[in-house]
Order: C-alpha cells, then sequence, then structure tokens
C-alpha cells in the first residue's frame, strides 16, 4: 500500500476508534439529556467546571562577559491557562502564553518589540477509568509527552527548562494526538503521540509525522515525613522529521527522578539524531536538586546542565551549573499545580567547550558569569458548576 | 457505568489505537541530510516572501539556480549557520575574541558589492556598495564570506578556462589583502582610498572610466525614462531581456494605487534623513514605477524608481531615485550582543551602518530612509554614477584576453584591503575602532590568518558547489517554491 495512503487511513482508523469510544461509552446518558448529571458520568448536557491558572516568571539578570556586562529586568513567562471539564472524563485546555514579538533577526515585531501572546496549547481530551487503569486520549496543541512526563516531577522550571527544552531538542507543544495508558496513578505510565513535528511556530511542512514514546515506571512509592515519595524512571524515543525536506529529528533518552517532602532531585540523559535540522549528532545532560532547609521558608537548589549539538567534535560542549537558594512564601503546590509564590536567589556560570558554537574557536565568547533574582509565581482557582472537588484539574 | 464494562470496552480499543499512532507516525526523513537542511532553511529564510507573492520567491529561488556565484549570492543565511554549527563550513578560528565579535561588518561582502561612487565633491570613489545585512558580528566570518565569493568567481573562471586561476589562491589573495591594510594602517599609514589611474588594477579602472561615461550623460535617465516634449516621464517595460522564462531581467512597471502612496510618503519623510540637506523644490515628484529583476537575495522585495525635480527645472538633470524594502539581517545564530536592537528600523540600520563602513559619510549624497507603515525603505541615488563590479564582465574581458589571471588575483587582493580599511575605520558595538578590536586577535598571527582562509574556501568553496547543484535538483524535482505551499493558496 501507498505509503501516504497508509498513514490517511490509519489517521481515519484513530478518529473512528477515539469517537466509537466517546459515543459508546457516552450513549446511555446522552440518551436521558432531561436527567441531571450525575458526577462521574459521561452526561452531555453537564455544565463544565473551569480551572483557571496563571503563571509567571520574572526577575533581574546580571550578567558579566569578557566582552561585557549587562543587567536586566526581564519577564521569562507569562502564561493563562484555562482547564474545561465537562464531567470526569471529557474535558480541555486552552494556555495563551507571552512572548516577545520580534524574532531574533527582527527589529521589528508589534509595536516595537513587544510581548504579545500566542496559544501554547489547546486540546481536548476523552477519559476512561477502569480501576487500575487510565486512558487518556488528547488531539489538538497537544503538550509534548517527554516534557509533559519530566515537568510532573521538576520543580525548578522558574531557574531553567528541562534539557529537551533548553536545547531545542524538543518543543513544549504540537500539534496531533497521542493516548496515555496510565497504571495505578503513575505506577506505570505509556504515552503515544503522533504530531507534526513542526512545534508551535509552525504548520505541517511535510507529509511524515513524528511518533514518540514515553514510558516511566515507579519501583519505588513509600511514605516519608508522612508525605508519598516516589522514585520515577522515564524512557522515550521519538522518530521524526522536521521541515519541508523532512530532515531527520530521532530523539531517545531517559531520566530518574525522586520526589519527596525532604526534597526533589533528578537528572536526565538524550541523544539527538539530527540537530538543528542537520545530519548531526547531539546529546544532553542534566542533575538537579531542590530541597528545603528551613521549614518552607528556605531551600538550596543546584543545577548542571551539559549538551552539546554536535557530538562527532572533540570539545564541542557547553556547560551551564547553577547553585542557589530560594524561598516559599505559600506552600506551593506539586507540578503542574502552578500554585506557589517562591523567590529564588541564583548564581550561574556558563562555559563552552573550543570547539562550540556559536563560534568554534572562540569559546570565551559563549562564557558568561551570572546572578538572577527571580520570581516564580502562579496561582490556580476554579469555577465550579457541580460543586466543591478536589485534586489536580489536568487530566 | 461499571468499572467492568469499561474495562471491556477499553480494552479492545487500545492495543488498536497505539497502532494507529504508530503507523501514522511516521517520519519519513530523508536520506540526504544536507539537501534536506538546504531545503528546510532556504523556506525558513524566504517563507514570508513565498507567502507574499510566490511569483516573485519562485523567480528568487530560479535566479539562484542559474549560476553558482547567484547560489552564492542568495544564501548568506545558510552561510551564517554554516560557519558555527557541524557540516562543510566547520572550521574552529582562531582569530575571533568577545571583542572582535562585536565589530561592525559589512554582513555580506562579496567581489560584486564593490562599486563606484560620486561623493558630494571630489573624484569617483570605490567601496562596498550593499550594507542591506550590515551589523555587529565575528570580523573573520567577513573575511571568510568575501574569500569565499572570490573563490565561487575564481571556479567559475576556472571552469570556463578563460584564465589561469586558482580559486583557493584567489581566497588567499583576499585574506592577505586584509592582513596588508591591517598591518599598514596599524604602522601609522593612511587608509585606503580607492581612485581611478591609481594603480589599483585593470579592473577597478574599467569600473571608474565605465561610471564616469555613464554617470556624466544620465544614462539611467536614457534607461528608465523617456522624454515626451519638454517633459521627462517614466518608461514601463522591459529594459533588458529576461536570463530565462521565470527570472525577470530589468522590467517597470505602473505603480499600483498603494504602491504609489508609498512612494509619497516617502518623499515627504524622507528628505529629514539626509547627511545634506537639499531643497524641497528637488525633490518634487515627477513620476515612478516598480522594478523587477534586480539583484539576487533582493530579488523580490520592493523597489521603485522615482524621478523627482533634481537641482534644476531641466528633465535634463532629473533625479531617478531608488527606494527599496530592507529586510532583516542574516545574524550568527546564537552570537547574543547586548543590545540587540539598537535602531527603529532596518532601514535606518542600513543607512546608518553604510555611512559608518564608507570611505565618506557622502559617498551618496541622497542616501536615506524613512518608514511606510511597517515596511522600512532606504532610498539611495539612481545614478549611474554609481556601478557595480559583474563577474559577467570579468568572464567577459577574460574571454577577448584583454584582462588576465593576474588582474584578477590584484583585484581579489584589493578588495580584501577594502574590507580591512572598512572594518578599522567603524566603532565596535563597544565603541572602540575597529582597528583595534580587530588586533587582538590579528595582530602577529596575519600569515596565519591566509592559512585558515586557505583551510577553510578548500573545505567550503566545493560544498558551496555542491549546494548549488542540490538547489538545481530540489527545483527539478520540487519545483521553485521547493516545495513549499503558501497558506491560503
Amino acid at each position: 500500500m501507498h505509503p501516504p495512503i497508509h498513514r490517511a487511513l490509519a489517521a481515519l482508523a484513530l478518529l473512528g476508534l477515539t469517537a466509537s469510544l466517546v459515543c459508546a461509552l457516552g450513549a446511555p446518558a446522552a440518551a436521558q439529556p432531561s436527567r441531571p448529571p450525575t458526577p462521574g458520568s459521561w452526561a452531555l448536557d453537564a455544565k463544565p467546571d473551569v480551572d483557571l491558572e496563571a503563571q509567571m516568571f520574572a526577575g533581574y539578570r546580571f550578567e558579566d562577559t569578557e566582552a561585557e556586562d549587562f543587567n536586566e529586568f526581564a519577564l521569562t513567562r507569562a502564561e493563562l491557562g484555562a482547564w474545561l471539564r465537562f464531567n470526569p472524563h471529557l474535558g480541555g485546555e486552552l494556555r495563551v502564553e507571552a512572548i516577545r514579538s520580534a524574532g531574533p533577526q527582527s527589529l521589528i515585531g508589534v509595536d516595537g518589540d513587544s510581548l504579545v501572546l500566542r496559544a501554547k496549547r489547546a486540546w481536548a481530551y476523552a477519559r476512561v477509568k477502569a480501576d487500575p487503569v487510565i486512558i487518556d486520549l488528547r488531539a489538538g496543541l497537544i503538550p509534548d509527552p517527554w516534557i509533559d512526563t519530566l515537568e510532573m516531577s521538576y520543580d525548578l522550571r522558574g531557574i531553567s527548562p528541562t534539557a529537551g527544552e533548553l536545547t531545542t531538542f524538543f518543543d513544549t507543544s504540537d500539534l496531533g494526538a497521542s493516548a496515555i495508558v496510565d497504571l495505578k496513578q503513575g505506577l506505570a505510565r505509556l504515552q503515544v503521540a503522533a504530531t507534526n513535528g513542526e512545534g508551535r511556530n509552525q504548520a505541517e511542512q511535510n507529509t511524515g509525522k513524528n511518533t514518540t514514546a514515553v514510558l516511566s515506571v515507579q519501583p519505588l512509592r513509600l511514605t516519608l515525613g508522612g508525605e508519598p515519595a516516589a522514585l520515577t524512571l522515564l524512557a522515550f524515543y521519538r522518530d521524526g522529521s522536521v521541515g519541508v525536506g523532512k530532515a531527520r529529528s530521532n530523539r531517545v533518552g531517559g531520566g530518574v527522578t525522586f520526589t519527596s517532602v525532604y526534597g526533589w532531585a533528578g537528572a536526565e540523559y538524550m541523544r539527538a539524531d539530527g540537530v538543528l535540522g542537520r545530519d548531526q549528532q547531539g546529546e544532553a545532560l542534566a542533575a538537579w536538586f531542590n530541597a528545603p532547609v528551613w521549614a518552607n521558608w528556605v531551600g538550596l537548589v543546584g543545577r548542571f546542565d551539559q549538551f552539546s549539538l554536535n557530538s562527532e567534535a572533540d570539545d564541542a560542549a557547553r556547560t551551564i551549573i547553577s547553585g542557589g537558594i530560594y524561598s516559599d512564601l505559600v506552600y506551593p503546590g506539586r507540578p503542574p499545580d502552578p500554585t506557589r509564590f517562591r523567590v529564588y536567589l541564583i548564581g550561574q556560570r556558563e562555559d563552552a567547550g573550543a570547539d562550540a558554537g556559536p563560534v568554534p574557536g572562540a569559546p570565551e565568547i559563549a562564557s558568561a558569569t551570572r546572578v538572577l533574582l527571580l520570581l516564580d509565581i502562579g496561582a490556580r482557582a476554579t469555577i465550579s458548576n457541580s460543586g466543591p472537588r478536589s485534586g489536580r484539574g489536568a487530566p | 457505568m461499571t468499572h467492568t464494562r469499561l474495562h471491556r470496552a477499553a480494552s479492545p480499543i487500545l492495543a488498536p489505537l497505539l497502532v494507529c499512532l504508530l503507523v501514522l507516525g511516521c517520519a519519513g526523513a530523508e536520506d540526504d541530510g544536507r539537501e534536506a537542511w538546504l531545503r528546510n532553511t532556504l523556506v525558513q529564510d524566504n517563507q514570508s516572501l513565498m507567502e507574499r507573492d510566490p511569483a516573485l520567491a519562485s523567480g528568487k529561488l530560479l535566479k539562484m539556480g542559474l549560476t553558482p556565484y547567484n547560489y552564492f549570492r542568495g544564501t548568506l543565511g545558510q552561510f551564517q549557520r554554516d560557519m558555527g554549527q557541524p557540516g562543510p563550513g566547520f572550521v574552529p578560528t582562531r582569530f575571533s575574541s568577545p571583542e572582535g565579535s562585536r565589530v561592525l561588518l559589512v554582513g555580506d561582502p562579496h567581489v560584486e558589492n564593490i562599486g563606484s561612487f560620486q561623493p558630494l565633491e571630489g573624484e569617483l570613489v570605490v567601496d562596498f556598495n550593499d550594507f542591506d545585512a550590515a551589523t555587529y558580528g565575528v570580523w573573520v566570518y567577513d573575511v571568510r564570506r568575501l574569500a569565499l565569493s572570490a573563490w565561487v568567481m575564481g571556479a567559475m573562471l576556472a571552469d570556463a578556462q578563460l584564465a589561469e586561476i586558482d580559486p583557493t589562491a584567489l581566497a588567499v589573495e583576499v585574506a592577505r589583502g586584509y592582513a596588508e591594510e591591517f598591518a599598514a594602517e596599524r604602522a601609522g599609514a593612511p587608509p585606503l582610498a580607492i581612485r581611478a589611474q591609481a594603480g589599483f588594477g585593470a579592473i577597478i579602472d574599467d569600473l571608474l572610466r565605465r561610471a564616469k561615461r555613464d554617470g556624466d550623460v544620465f544614462e539611467e535617465l536614457l534607461d528608465y525614462t523617456r522624454l515626451e516634449g519638454d517633459a521627462r516621464v517614466m518608461f514601463y517595460g522591459a529594459v533588458e531581456e529576461r536570463a530565462a522564462p521565470d527570472v525577470i531581467g530589468d522590467e517597470v512597471f505602473a505603480l499600483t494605487a498603494q504602491e504609489l502612496e508609498i512612494v509619497q510618503l516617502g518623499l515627504a519623510r524622507y528628505p529629514e534623513t539626509l547627511a545634506v540637506a537639499t531643497p524641497d523644490a528637488a525633490m518634487a515628484f515627477k513620476g515612478a514605477s516598480r522594478r523587477y529583476g534586480a539583484g539576487v537575495s533582493s530579488y523580490p522585495v520592493l523597489r521603485f524608481y522615482v524621478l523627482v525635480e533634481g537641482p534644476t527645472a531641466s528633465p535634463e538633470d532629473d533625479w531617478l531615485l531608488e527606494f527599496k524594502e530592507i529586510l532583516n539581517p542574516n545574524t550568527l545564530p546564537g552570537l547574543v550582543q547586548w543590545p540587540q536592537r539598537r535602531f527603529r528600523s532596518n532601514s535606518e540600520r542600513v543607512v546608518a551602518h553604510q555611512r559608518a563602513l564608507q570611505e565618506g559619510r557622502f559617498n551618496d549624497p541622497l542616501l536615506g530612509h524613512y518608514e511606510a507603515g511597517p515596511i522600512p525603505i532606504r532610498v539611495r541615488h539612481r545614478t549611474k554614477y554609481q556601478k557595480g563590479v559583474a563577474v559577467d564582465r570579468i568572464m567577459e574581458k577574460l574571454g577577448e584576453d584583454e584582462w588576465s589571471g593576474a588582474d584578477v588575483e590584484a583585484f581579489a587582493r584589493l578588495a580584501g584591503r577594502l574590507l580591512a580599511r572598512t572594518h578599522g575605520q567603524a566603532p565596535t558595538l563597544n565603541g572602540e575602532r575597529g582597528l583595534d578590536a580587530v588586533a587582538g586577535s590579528l595582530e602577529g598571527h596575519e600569515e596565519a590568518l591566509a592559512a585558515e582562509i586557505e583551510r577553510f574556501v578548500n573545505a567550503y568553496g566545493p560544498a558551496t558547489q555542491g549546494d548549488a547543484a542540490r538547489l538545481q535538483r530540489i527545483i527539478a524535482e520540487h519545483g521553485p517554491l521547493l516545495g513549499y505551499r503558501p497558506r491560503g493558496r
């Protein structure tokens, strides 16, 4: 069979299966529209609950390089999100983020270089609960499976993205569909996604689709200090292409995280086959921790990143080491709940290998020492039509 | 609904669902990674133009496919990417430093971007003439770009068997010329000033002779306007034959109402940015046309020819102005500099940098800029005193045995000297003299610059030729938009 036809049939089959699932399970409730919706039902006339979220990373940065010093107040994240939950089985998310309107090479964007809002995620989900299994189907501008999974046990997004996003090996969202099978609330979780592969700033450019699979398991779950703690092992693989020219964009890697009331820690490693649209190899390694040392008021934080966009070169790695303290002025939510009012004071050193870009042979151009004073602020509020409830809004 | 029922419903659905996602997600990556990269980046760099005017964007890519030099001219973005990323251009340099990465660059120096100017006072001069890509960056990459242009030209001359020319030797001459001028100026010599019949070689003398001849008779008016009685009016039609059916040579058309508004706005605003005050009467509007077919990289951009009164009421000395849309400069990926944006618009950037980088601020007394809404426009005098070096002309003269390989080598060396003078005179992003910023990494290592440039062109010159052939293959297989499908069309 011709490959495009193959893929088109697969897409139709996927849509058909999704529709069948939703219709089959929703039919009984739909047949009695006058009956008040029962919590937990698939009733089509249910009034949705809405979780509103806001998150902002803002701060001051002083940077010292061999060529110059620089300092600025910066807003690195400003997001507004709304989770829609029609019932326990159907819902969606719409999230917008602020970005600078002029691109890296542009002098002019909107009204100079204003911060403007764009869609970061816009997707719907259908959820089937069959204890101990939960199955989610997602479609739209969906979260990247790897970043989405790792950030569930990563508490430092305010000071750094995870390695996949930092290196641009991954974009945070893409147009496509995914399926998640979750056993016993994260004991084992498999996510498979098919997406365009162009990320959130381009429409589809080629006929190929990216396939990403992420598997996570929690071999260790225990109670520490009266709170749950977990060790999570993660692995992923992506078969991808990008652009009109279908440049290779494959990824493979994994990670380990530990979360507890005494602190969070983790590490990730990935290899990239196809970097910057080129036929080249890259890799990235990151490790981090954060731990409260005085109640919730003061904590220590550290992060190490080392990545290379050119693994074949002898000395093309860039290294970023960050360390500092933080203080939570309100009790923080557990990611992805953004609720918190956290202040970071961070020292950071970035160095480049002799063959690293942007100017191979002149690594001092890419070296810098930074001091960061950052705010990580977020909140969530629920507009409920079905009475009080608890738990995460996200599926 | 019971869990048991859900279980039954979900189980048979889940497995095929995952299979569907896996089948759907066939990435189908191309085997020729370089070709895929080239195609992707050419689309990225031209995407806005492909959306705005697919026919003109197609014409640009077809024109780039006509000759290796045209390909070179249209791929500054690919050159910039290749400098810092793995691939054929990955040749680590010893000639950079934090200070040396903040030098004001021509951005796209190449042998066809060297041309003549008639300054406000004095005789004709020779200088770089295209500053659309001018920005702050790594000075040695400007040297590489100029040397690569000499290599590509040399390869074309060698392929045509027009002279005993070694492309690598031409590129090395560029580096030696750069180092020579740098060392001379550091020793206190006056900066290079290129004039006619002053020992700068046959190619320069020919350029200046033709510029003087054509400029004196206002040849631009003969080409693009006509005299009807006592009135001078615009000419509309083909001035030059097409090089290929879908590649415009030189054609001018009447303006639309919207284009006329852009032009008239410019005549009201742009005189404020002139370096030399000009009487209002000299800018009185007489006519305008839309010019198609000029340039390679800038082939699809807006370009208008505007006829104004000039110094007297006589139709014989009218001024023809060129209004040209200016796009963003290509910058080195990943090179972060503060402040990132020093200008309100790209046209302001280009004019400021041209005045800083040329021999005199008044090489073109009618140089200025304005913005028509979001469109930045640079204005220049479209006089035939401004004439550029052309590879075609060099091939023609070599074919007629009027010039020799030695003349071409002398020109390459002079081009290197000109670039050194240009870098040396302009202030860097830090405000220091360019000459001092370059000295940090070049002083005492002049001969090593030639060796590094030789390594670079030996690796990247053939790769550029290979990429030019790849572009031809891509166009043949996927069409002149390289397979990109403009949205909503």
